[in-house]
């Protein structure tokens, strides 16, 4: 085939040069200067036509003289000879470019090109020119060579094909199949009984191919059964996870969606497996993140997006998050996507960011004030003496209230992660109790605040770190005398009940909300109550006395009412006393 | 002679309250005082001031509440808002942005500063 087409290209490539040539060199030939041959010596065209490099190609040149008669003939071969008259005809009549086509009865094609020569302007000469036409037979040795060296290959592999075969099944007739055994077909005389003995061996051997196939088939039935369960085992597992999981195939179909995700989807199995998860995933934040996922799986796509599902589970925060899973030719065969109920993290999150913002806000008031104050006193705007005793007396204050602050935030954080050195030692409840009124006794003076002692005959003993036992029972009578009105009354009660020591500190003072009494614990927590925002405060100091009394395995109660008062109750096992 | 100013201060913190107060007289502004957003936003529907100066984390109806209720209102009397907070992050600074005639100052600040922006405030508005 290659090389018919090749030979094709080439004929007709011959051809038309064939024909360029002949045009051309009729042209030359014609012109009036071949004229004078006729009259003078011919040997030099006849020199230059041989010469020619396509002399090989020129079957004959003729010149005719005006009255047809040949004058000059170049003819290598004699083929002029065999031109028809026809064609000869033809070429000499008509006063103009001739191109003839023919082949001479020896089966040669030929090409005539003929061309009247003017001088003088009248008709001096006719040139004819015949041309080789190129050869049309394929099987030349150029062309046949190819295919022959193709046939020679293919005939070769051919051979050693067969003999390779051949030695290759010579080593498997070593090999017996144990299934393959050929029925014993008796050789008898060909008679009816040897034909039913034969069949009946047929039938034993169809039999026993049979019962094979059928223990294969309960083979594969039982693994198929045992897959089945694992997968039924698997999917147990995942919906017993207390997050999302949906599996999605290699062609985005829907394979598995465990319980949990079914009910934060509200959604169905029959709803999802086995469709595109396009179609049929209807949370459309969760359907744009298995889109972008699959989008930009060559690229940097988003690792995990946050949602809410609003209509099943309001309120709660989601992550949903992906992974794929290859089989063992890399390729991919499962994408796996995670929802997890984040609500929790972002809470914490949440006061974390609250606490940061408390911190900030409580350090950097007394903070602002200082450096106000600070500022117009340098900037000489305060000349008055009263004036400026207020405002050294202001920067002072709130240079303790940022100190005693600081050391608040330090004491809590250190107590709460544990790095607090706590000392437990026999601590004398007579001696907690003067030392709390002590500290807050000028504070209540002021105010004209009258702190009543109840104790029991005799005072207990308990095992605790003295000092912190101190600043808890300080930080909730200081609470009681800030805020209680002037002339209010307070009483501070230490009793012994059951290995307990309980303190009981009981004021008349503005109590407090309702809404406030959960929070009072927290950090930072301040009661909106105008009577208590009055007063300066970190709100840290309830938090702290919180930490210190579960330091000591103990407990904190509150009641409280607005405008009445509140009562705290701490209660400390005594513990294992050391008798020294 | 232009009619003095009148500038509102809100925050829980006396002290704040009285030296703003101060510094504020000083300039030659009125100051009006109030302990909580509550009271600072009857005071802002009744007495109409030039410039409200309030602290971001207060009992009672906060910084933020008081800046989206107060916000509408600029349409017709625009007036300048000072808010006063610890620490300024990324999502406030956005909420802040998005009211009209606006501005945050960062605690611990100086009174002097929050006098600066007062007197540019009121050199643009005036013709």
């Amino acid at each position: 085939m290659i090389s018919y087409a090749q030979f094709k290209k080439e004929t007709q490539r011959d051809y038309r040069q064939i024909k360029e040539s002949g045009q051309s060199l009729i042209g030359v030939l014609s012109l009036p200067s071949t004229a004078n041959l006729l009259s003078g010596p011919s040997d030099y065209l006849f020199r230059e036509l041989s010469q020619n490099a396509l002399s090989n190609k020129i079957a004959y040149c003729i010149i005719h003289d005006a009255k047809t008669k040949s004058v000059l003939s170049f003819s290598p071969g004699n083929l002029d000879q065999q031109v028809p008259d026809t064609i000869k005809k033809q070429s000499l009549l008509k006063k103009g470019f001739v191109m003839q086509e023919f082949f001479t009865p020896q089966g040669l094609g030929l090409i005539e090109f003929a061309k009247p020569v003017f001088k003088e302007n009248k008709m001096a000469a006719v040139v004819r020119l015949g041309l080789k036409l190129p050869t049309n037979a394929f099987f030349t040795y150029e062309h046949l060579v190819l295919p022959s060296q193709i046939i020679f290959f293919i005939l070769l592999a051919l051979v050693f094909g067969y003999y390779w075969t051949i030695l290759s099944f010579k080593h498997l007739e070593n090999i017996k199949l144990p299934d393959s055994e050929t029925p014993r077909i008796k050789q008898g005389k060909g008679d009816v009984k040897d034909i039913i003995e034969n069949l009946e061996v047929y039938l034993a051997s169809v039999k026993e191919k049979t019962s094979m196939a059928e223990s294969s088939r309960q083979k594969l039935e039982s693994r198929l059964k045992i897959s089945q369960f694992e997968n039924k085992q698997f999917f147990n597992i995942f919906n017993a996870f207390d997050f999302g999981i949906l599996l999605i195939d290699s062609r985005d179909l829907v394979f598995f969606a465990n319980t949990y995700l079914l009910d934060i989807l509200g959604q169905s199995q029959e709803d999802l497996i086995n469709f595109s998860y396009y179609d049929v995933i209807e949370h459309e934040g969760l359907n744009a993140f298995i889109m972008q996922l699959i989008a930009a799986e060559r690229h940097l796509g988003p690792k995990d997006i946050n949602m809410s599902f609003e209509e099943t589970d309001p309120g709660q925060f989601y992550q949903a998050s992906s992974s794929n899973i290859m089989d063992a030719e890399g390729a991919l065969f499962i994408r796996l996507i995670r929802v997890v109920n984040v609500s929790r993290e972002k809470e914490t999150e949440k006061l974390q960011q609250d606490f940061v913002n408390h911190i900030a806000h409580e350090l950097r008031t007394p903070l602002t004030n200082i450096k106000a104050y600070n500022e117009m006193m340098m900037d000489g705007e305060i000349n008055n003496a009263e004036m400026q005793k207020e405002f050294f007396n202001t920067i002072n204050d709130e240079t303790n209230r940022l100190a005693k602050l600081i050391s608040s935030i330090l004491e809590l954080a250190e107590t709460e992660i544990g790095q607090i050195t706590v000392t437990k030692d026999m601590v004398k409840t007579d001696w907690l109790m003067e030392g709390c009124i002590d500290a807050v006794e000028a504070v209540a003076k002021e105010k004209n605040i009258t702190i009543e002692r109840q104790v029991p005959d005799n005072f207990p003993k308990i095992m605790g770190d003295k000092e912190m036992l101190k600043s808890a029972l300080i930080n909730i009578l200081g609470n009681a005398v800030k805020y209680s009105p002037e002339s209010a009354r307070i009483t501070f009660a230490i009793k012994e009940v059951d290995d307990m020591v309980i303190f009981e500190i009981n004021d008349t003072g503005f109590g407090m909300d309702e809404k406030d009494l959960p929070h009072i614990f927290e950090k930072f927590y301040r009661s909106e109550n105008e009577d208590v925002v009055e007063q300066n405060g970190s709100g840290l100091g309830l938090a702290i006395t919180a930490e210190i009394i579960k330091t000591h395995d103990g407990f904190i109660e509150v009641e409280s009412e607005l405008d009445k008062g509140s009562r705290f109750t701490i209660k400390i096992p005594m513990g294992d006393l050391i008798i020294g | 002679m232009d009619k003095k100013k009148t500038i509102l201060i809100i925050d829980d913190d006396v002290h704040i309250r009285r030296i703003l107060e101060i510094k504020i007289k000083h300039s030659g502004y009125n100051a009006l005082t109030a302990k909580n957003g509550k009271q600072g936003l009857e005071i802002i529907q009744n007495q109409q001031p030039d410039a409200v100066i309030s602290d971001l984390n207060m009992p009672r109806l906060d910084g933020k509440e008081l800046c989206l209720l107060t916000n509408p209102m600029k349409k017709d009397r625009p007036f300048l808002t000072i808010i006063i907070t610890a620490r300024i992050n990324p999502f406030e600074q956005k909420w802040i942005d998005e009211m009209q005639d606006t501005m945050f100052m960062e605690k611990p600040f100086s009174p002097s500063k929050i006098i600066d922006s007062l007197a540019k405030y009121f050199e643009n508005v005036t013709p």
